[in-house]
C-alpha cells in the first residue's frame, strides 16, 4: 500500500524531566530491572526529578528496554515479561494490542509518554501495538494504586514510557527484516553535553501481515470444510518520530519532548469474514514541555517545582466503503485534541515529613465526522462535537525514617478529580453537561525488614468516568445514558522486593498478593433489536498474585522469570472472560563475553518460554480459548567494540499461534533479524 | 487432568443429572480442563466435557441421545454465548442445555455464536435446526433421538466468500418434511462499490444475499436454487432500501415470506412487502454442486405491500384457519426509539395465501387505534383474530408488556410485565394443547394455558430457566411437527 504520509508536525517544543535516579540494580546487560525508588539519601544538585520512582511503596516494575536480546522486540513483548500484566494482542506486527493489569479491564490502563497522558477520558484504550519500543529507554508499569505524579485514579495501574535521552554522544542505524514482509530500519543521533542532552529518532516499519491461519468456515462440528488462509488485507505501515531534548539553566532543567506518528494500512476484521477494502489511518502527535527546580529554603528544607503542559493530536480515519466490518458504508474522519497541564511540588516539612501537592487541568476535544453519512445528507449531517474539562489534585504526605533500626515509609494521599462533559454543535450545547467529581485515596507503606529486602503494602481506590459515548451514545444504535456513574474499585496489595549483588551472583525478586473489588462496571445492554444502553451493571472480585526474578550468575548466565496468577468472579461466580488463571514466562540467556578483541565482543543465545492457560472468552464461562506455549529462541552478537550488532529471533518454534481474542488468530512461527550500527563521536 | 498429554478421564455417573456416563480418550494437546460447577454448569460440563476434551476432529461427536422427541426449544443467550434448552409437550425441561457455545472448541468462531435463533416453523420429527446469524451465517441441524450432527452448513458458497459478506439467516422452513429440502432467508447483504456508495437502487448483478436459497438438508449443502429479491429493493429519500427477507411459513406447497425493507445501516425503510413463490419440488439428483451464484430465479413471485406499515418480516400462519398467514411489522423510526414515528407504520396483516397467491383480508394499524397497546413485537397469532405480541418498554427502565389482543374488537388484555425493557423474547405456542410459552429474561419462562372456547388464558407455574445462570431465555419455538 502506498504510504500517503501525512503531516506528521514534530513540535519540538516539549519540555522533559530527565530523571537519573539513584537506585540498585541487577546488572544485566540486556534486559536491566530496576527495583523502583528513589532515594534521597546522596540526593545532590544532579539530576534528581520529580517523579515517580521516588514512591517506592508502589507495585512497579521498571524494564530497560534499550538494549535486548532479541531482534525486533514489541512493546507487547516486554510487558509480557512484568508480573502482573496482561497483554491482548489481536494479530501480528502493527496489530492492535493492549494491556490489562492485574486483571482489570483494558480501559483502565493509564499509559503516559513520560508523564504526559497518551489515552483520556474518552479514549482510555490505548493501542500499544502502534507504539515502538524503539523510542523509549525504560518501561515502567505501575500495578494498582499509582504515585500521585502519575495518578489519574486509574484503576488497574500505569504504564509509563519513558522516551530515551541524550545521555551519551552516538548515531545509529538499525535495519531488518522479518516474517510475512516485515520490514523496519530507522536512524537515531543522541548528544550530551554538559547542560543536558539531545535525542532524536525517526523511522519506519511495515508488514504485510499475510499469516497463515485456520479457516474453520464457522463449522465447529464439521472439519471437512476446514483450510487454510492467509491473514488478508492485514498489510500496516508505521512512519515515526520523537525528539527529547533537556537542558538546563541557571533556573533551572528544561526538557522538551515531541512525538510523531503515522501508521496507514488495511483493516483485516474478524479472521472469520475477512476484509478486502477496509482501512484505517492514524496520525499522532504529541508535545510536552516542563519545567525543573530544585533547592534548598534552607539546610533542612529541600523543594522541587515543576511545571509541565502537554499537546496531544490525533487524527483517525476509518473507511469502510463496502460496509464490511459494520452496519453499512462508513468513511469516518474523526479529530481528537487535548490540551493538558500540570504544576506540582514538593517539599519537606521535617525531616521525616514531606509533602507533595499535584494539580493538572485538562481539556479535550472531539471532532467526529463520516464523510459518507454528510454527503447523502440527512439533514442533521454532521456528528456533534464532544468536549470534556477535567482538572485533578492531588495532595501526598511521605513520612519517612527508621522503624526499629529499619528503613520505613508510610505514603498516604489524595486525589479528586472534576470531570465536565458534554455535546457541541453549531458553537452551541447540544446536550446537557454531564458534571462528574471522583475522589480517591491512597495509602502506601513500606519497611525494609534486611539489606535488600523490602516489605510494602499499599491500598487505593480507583476510578474511571463514564466516556462521552457512553454518556451521549451515538445517535445510532447506542444510546446514550446520563444517568452513569463512574466505574469504582478498591485494591489491596502486599509483597516483597528483594535485591542483592554478591560476588558472583546477582538477584533481584518481587512477589505480591493482591485484591481488587470492582462496582458500577459499565456494560451495554440491549434495549431493542437495534439500540443498546450502557449500564452500571457489573461487579466483580479479582485475586492474585504476582512474581518476578532475575538471576545473574557470573558474567555469562543470566534467567529471567514470572509468573501472574489470577482468580477472578463476577456476581454469578462465573470466572471474568479474557483472564488466563496463569500466565508464565521464563528466559535464560548466556552469553560467551570476548571472543576475539576488538572485532567480536559477545555473543548471546537465549531460549524464551511463554505459557498462557485456558481461559474462558464470554461471561457465562461456557467458551474456553485452550492453553498455550510459546517456544522463542534468538542470537545476537556484538562486534567492533560493540559498534555493531546483528541479532536473529525464532517466535513461537513450534508453530503454537493461538489468540487472545475469538476471531483474531496470531501469527505462528516467524523470524526476525536486525543488524544496527553505531558511531561514536 | 493434565491438559498436555493423552489421558483418559471419566465422568461420574453421579455428577450429572441424566443416565450418561462416558469414558474417552483425549488425543488432543489442546484439550480443555473440566470444571465443577453448579448444577446447571455442572450439566453443561459434562456435555461440554464430549467436546472439549475430545479429538480435535470433531465429526464423530455425540450429543446426549433422547429418550423422548422435545416439542420445545428454548434459546438461552446473554448476546455473547447461547445454549439450547430442550422442553417437553407441557413445557416441562427434558435438558436445561442440550448444546450451547462451548460444545465445541472454538475456533474463529466458537461452537454457537451469541446470535442464534430456531426455525419459525416446525421441521421434520426428532430434529433439531439452529440458525448462528450475523457474521457466523451457519445451519446446523441435529437429530435429538441419536445425539449426532446431521450436518452443518456456512450460507455463502466461495463465490461469495469475498469480500466480506455476512449472509445473516433469519428463518429456514420445510415445504415438505418428508423432502430433504428446507428455504433459508438471507438478510444480509453485500454489494461491490461503488453501487454501496452511490445510494441508488442496484441491479440484479453483483449483490450477494437478499434472498432466499434453498438447502439439501441431508447432504447440507446449497442446491443451487434461489429466489433474489432486489425486485423489493428501492429508493427512500435517496437511499437504498433492500428487501431483507426475514421470516417464512410453508403454505400449501408454496412459501410466503415477509420483508423488512430497510437500508443498510438501518436508519431508512420502505412500506412493507409480504411475498408468495411456490418452487418446484426437490430432489436431491437435481441439485447441483450448491452454487448459488450462477443460479436462476426459481418460479415467479407475487407480492402484497402493506402501505404504511414498516418493517414487516415476521410472518406466522394462523392456527384454526387453512391458508391464514399473519404478517406483523413493528413499524420504524429514525432516530431510534421514537414511539410516534413507531406506532405510525406498526400494525398487523392478515393474508389468505393459496394457490401460490396472496389475498388481504384484514389490516390492523396500531395509529387507528389510539387506545390500543401496539404489540405488534414477537407476534404470533393464536386462533383467528386473536395475536399475542409484545409492546416493546419505551426506555430501557420501563418494562415490556405481553398481550392478547383482538384485532376485530381491540380489546387487549395484559399477560406479562417484565421487569425492563428489551426483556420479554418470542414466545410459542402450541394449537393442539393450547401451550404458550413467553421467554423472561429476567425470570425465566412464563407458561399459559389457551382456553379456545373462552379465547382467554390460564397461568400456570412460571419455568425457572436460565436466568441465575446468566444465560436468560431469549426465544422459544415449536419444533415438533403438529
Amino acid at each position: 500500500m502506498e504510504i500517503g504520509l501525512a503531516s506528521v508536525a514534530l513540535i519540538a517544543l516539549a519540555n522533559y524531566g530527565v530523571f537519573a535516579e539513584t537506585s540498585s540494580t541487577t546488572a544485566r546487560r540486556d534486559v536491566e530491572v530496576v527495583v523502583v525508588y528513589g532515594s534521597r539519601e546522596g540526593d545532590t544538585d544532579a539530576d534528581v526529578d520529580l517523579d515517580a520512582n521516588l514512591d517506592r511503596t508502589a507495585s512497579a516494575t521498571r524494564v530497560d528496554v534499550e538494549v535486548r536480546s532479541d531482534a525486533h522486540a514489541s512493546l507487547s513483548d516486554i510487558l509480557s515479561e512484568v508480573p502482573g500484566v496482561g497483554v491482548r494482542r489481536t494479530g501480528g506486527m502493527g496489530a492492535a494490542a493492549n494491556v490489562m493489569l492485574r486483571g482489570a479491564d483494558a480501559n483502565h490502563t493509564s499509559v503516559l509518554l513520560g508523564d504526559l497522558p497518551l489515552g483520556s477520558a474518552d479514549a482510555p484504550t490505548i493501542d500499544i501495538g502502534q507504539l515502538p519500543l524503539t523510542l523509549f529507554g525504560q518501561v515502567e508499569v505501575y500495578r494498582g494504586g499509582a504515585p500521585v505524579w502519575l495518578s489519574e485514579g486509574s484503576i488497574g495501574g500505569v504504564l509509563r514510557l519513558i522516551p530515551r535521552q541524550g545521555d551519551a554522544s552516538v548515531i545509529t542505524a538499525e535495519i531488518g527484516a522479518g516474517s510475512f514482509g516485515s520490514t523496519w530500519g530507522s536512524v537515531e543521533t543522541r548528544i550530551a553535553h554538559d547542560t543536558g542532552g539531545s535525542f532524536i529518532r525517526a523511522g519506519v516499519e511495515r508488514s504485510r501481515g499475510d499469516y497463515p491461519y485456520r479457516d474453520d468456515g464457522g463449522t465447529r462440528f464439521v472439519a471437512s470444510d476446514d483450510l487454510t488462509r492467509r491473514r488478508a488485507n492485514a498489510e500496516v505501515t508505521t512512519v515515526y518520530g520523537m525528539a527529547h531534548v533537556r537542558f538546563k539553566t541557571r533556573a533551572g532543567q528544561w526538557s522538551f519532548l515531541a512525538l510523531g506518528s503515522h501508521r496507514e494500512g488495511g483493516e483485516p476484521g474478524p479472521a472469520a469474514l475477512p476484509t478486502e477494502g477496509a482501512e484505517r489511518k492514524r496520525s499522532t502527535a504529541v508535545s510536552g514541555v516542563a519545567f525543573t527546580r530544585r533547592g534548598r529554603l534552607d539546610e533542612d528544607h529541600r523543594y522541587r517545582v515543576q511545571a509541565r503542559a502537554g499537546v496531544t493530536y490525533s487524527a483517525n480515519q476509518f473507511t469502510d466503503a463496502k460496509g464490511e466490518l459494520g452496519l453499512g458504508p462508513i468513511d469516518a474522519h474523526d479529530r481528537d485534541v487535548s490540551v493538558q497541564g500540570r504544576v506540582a511540588a514538593t517539599a519537606d516539612a521535617t525531616r521525616w515529613l514531606e509533602g507533595t501537592i499535584v494539580l493538572a487541568p485538562r481539556h479535550d476535544l472531539r471532532m467526529p465526522f463520516d464523510r459518507l453519512a454528510y454527503e447523502r445528507g440527512r439533514g442533521d449531517e454532521r456528528e456533534p462535537a464532544s468536549m470534556r474539562t477535567s482538572i485533578s489534585a492531588s495532595l501526598e504526605t511521605r513520612l519517612h525514617g527508621a522503624l526499629a533500626g529499619r528503613r520505613a515509609e508510610l505514603r498516604p494521599s489524595v486525589q479528586a478529580m472534576w470531570s465536565s462533559a458534554s455535546l457541541y454543535g453549531n458553537g452551541a450545547p447540544l446536550s446537557p453537561r454531564s458534571d462528574m467529581l471522583a475522589p480517591t485515596v491512597r495509602i502506601g507503606a513500606l519497611v525494609e525488614l534486611s539489606r535488600g529486602l523490602t516489605l510494602m503494602a499499599s491500598a487505593a481506590t480507583g476510578h474511571r468516568v463514564p466516556t462521552i459515548l457512553e454518556l451521549f451514545g451515538n445517535r445510532s444504535q447506542l444510546v446514550g445514558n446520563l444517568d452513569l456513574l463512574p466505574e469504582r474499585s478498591r485494591t489491596a496489595d502486599l509483597g516483597l522486593d528483594f535485591a542483592r549483588a554478591f560476588e558472583v551472583v546477582s538477584l533481584y525478586g518481587e512477589a505480591r498478593i493482591f485484591g481488587l473489588l470492582l462496582d458500577d462496571l459499565i456494560r451495554y445492554r440491549r434495549t431493542s433489536k437495534f439500540t443498546a444502553v450502557p449500564e452500571n451493571i457489573l461487579h466483580a472480585r479479582i485475586l492474585g498474585f504476582e512474581a518476578g526474578a532475575r538471576v545473574q550468575i557470573g558474567d555469562h548466565l543470566n534467567m529471567r522469570a514470572n509468573a501472574t496468577a489470577l482468580s477472578t468472579q463476577d456476581e454469578l461466580g462465573h470466572a471474568l472472560p479474557l483472564r488466563p488463571s496463569l500466565v508464565a514466562s521464563f528466559e535464560p540467556s548466556l552469553r560467551s563475553g570476548e571472543i576475539v578483541e576488538g572485532t567480536f565482543d559477545d555473543l548471546l543465545g537465549f531460549i524464551s518460554i511463554e505459557h498462557t492457560s485456558s481461559n474462558f472468552i464470554d461471561p457465562a464461562n461456557l467458551v474456553e480459548i485452550p492453553p498455550r506455549t510459546w517456544v522463542g529462541a534468538g542470537v545476537r552478537a556484538e562486534l567492533f567494540d560493540a559498534r555493531a550488532s546483528a541479532a536473529l529471533t525464532l517466535h513461537d518454534v513450534f508453530d503454537t499461534r493461538g489468540f487472545d481474542v475469538l476471531g483474531f488468530p496470531l501469527p505462528g512461527r516467524r523470524m526476525d533479524a536486525t543488524i544496527s550500527y553505531t558511531e561514536t563521536f | 487432568m493434565n491438559e498436555n498429554s493423552t489421558s483418559e478421564y471419566t465422568m461420574n455417573v453421579s455428577e450429572l443429572p441424566g443416565p450418561v456416563a462416558v469414558r474417552r480418550s483425549l488425543a488432543s494437546p489442546h484439550a480443555a480442563p473440566c470444571h465443577r460447577r453448579t448444577l446447571l454448569r455442572a450439566h453443561i460440563v459434562g456435555i461440554a466435557s464430549l467436546f472439549a476434551c475430545t479429538p480435535s476432529d470433531p465429526t464423530d461427536r455425540a450429543l446426549r441421545p433422547l429418550s423422548e422427541d422435545p416439542t420445545f426449544a428454548v434459546v438461552l443467550s446473554d448476546r455473547t454465548s447461547t445454549a439450547i434448552a430442550l422442553l417437553d409437550v407441557d413445557g416441562e425441561v427434558i435438558d436445561s442445555a442440550w448444546i450451547h457455545s462451548g460444545s465445541a472448541l472454538p475456533g474463529l468462531n466458537a461452537a454457537l455464536s451469541g446470535d442464534v435463533v430456531l426455525p419459525s416453523s416446525p421441521g421434520p420429527k426428532g430434529q433439531l435446526t439452529l440458525l448462528d446469524r450475523y457474521r457466523s451465517d451457519v445451519i446446523t441441524r441435529f437429530d435429538l433421538r441419536s445425539g449426532t450432527l446431521i450436518g452443518q452448513l456456512r450460507l455463502r458458497t466461495p463465490e461469495e466468500s469475498e469480500p466480506s459478506f455476512s449472509s445473516n439467516p433469519q428463518d429456514l422452513v420445510f415445504v415438505d418434511p418428508r423432502a430433504p429440502s428446507a428455504w433459508v432467508t438471507r438478510f444480509g447483504i453485500a454489494l461491490a462499490p461503488p453501487d454501496a456508495n452511490a445510494g441508488v437502487n442496484t441491479g440484479r448483478s453483483g449483490e450477494l444475499g437478499n434472498d432466499i436459497v434453498e438447502v439439501d438438508t441431508e447432504r447440507m449443502v446449497l442446491t443451487g436454487r434461489r429466489r433474489t429479491l432486489s425486485a423489493f429493493n428501492t429508493l427512500v429519500d435517496t437511499r437504498a432500501v433492500y428487501a431483507r427477507p426475514s421470516a417464512l411459513v410453508a403454505q400449501e406447497g408454496a412459501i410466503v415470506v415477509g420483508l423488512s425493507r430497510l437500508s443498510l445501516a438501518f436508519d431508512t425503510a420502505a412500506d412493507g412487502v409480504i411475498a408468495i413463490f411456490s418452487p418446484t419440488p426437490y430432489t436431491s439428483s437435481s441439485g447441483d454442486t450448491g452454487s448459488t451464484s450462477n443460479a436462476e430465479d426459481v418460479a415467479p413471485i407475487s407480492a402484497r405491500p402493506l402501505e404504511g406499515l414498516a418493517n414487516c418480516g415476521q410472518v406466522t400462519r394462523v392456527p384454526g384457519t387453512r391458508n391464514e398467514v399473519l404478517v406483523s411489522c413493528v413499524g420504524f423510526s429514525h432516530p431510534f426509539g421514537d414511539a410516534v414515528q413507531v406506532r405510525a407504520t406498526s400494525g398487523f396483516g392478515i393474508f389468505m395465501a393459496a394457490n401460490g397467491t396472496l389475498t388481504a383480508m384484514s389490516t390492523w394499524r396500531a395509529a387507528d387505534h389510539a387506545n390500543a397497546p401496539n404489540p405488534t413485537a414477537s407476534a404470533i397469532a393464536i386462533a383467528p383474530n386473536l395475536v399475542v405480541g409484545i409492546e416493546p418498554g419505551q426506555s430501557p427502565a420501563t418494562p415490556d408488556t405481553l398481550y392478547v389482543i383482538d384485532l376485530s374488537s381491540d380489546e387487549a388484555h395484559a399477560l406479562v410485565h417484565s421487569m425492563h425493557a428489551y426483556e420479554l423474547g418470542t414466545p410459542a405456542f402450541d394449537p393442539a394443547t393450547g401451550l404458550l410459552l413467553v421467554p423472561d429474561a429476567s425470570r425465566g419462562i412464563h407458561r399459559f394455558r389457551f382456553n379456545e372456547g373462552q379465547r382467554a388464558f390460564t397461568e400456570l407455574p412460571r419455568l425457572d430457566l436460565g436466568v441465575r445462570d446468566g444465560l436468560p431465555p431469549r426465544e422459544v419455538r415449536r419444533i415438533a411437527p403438529e
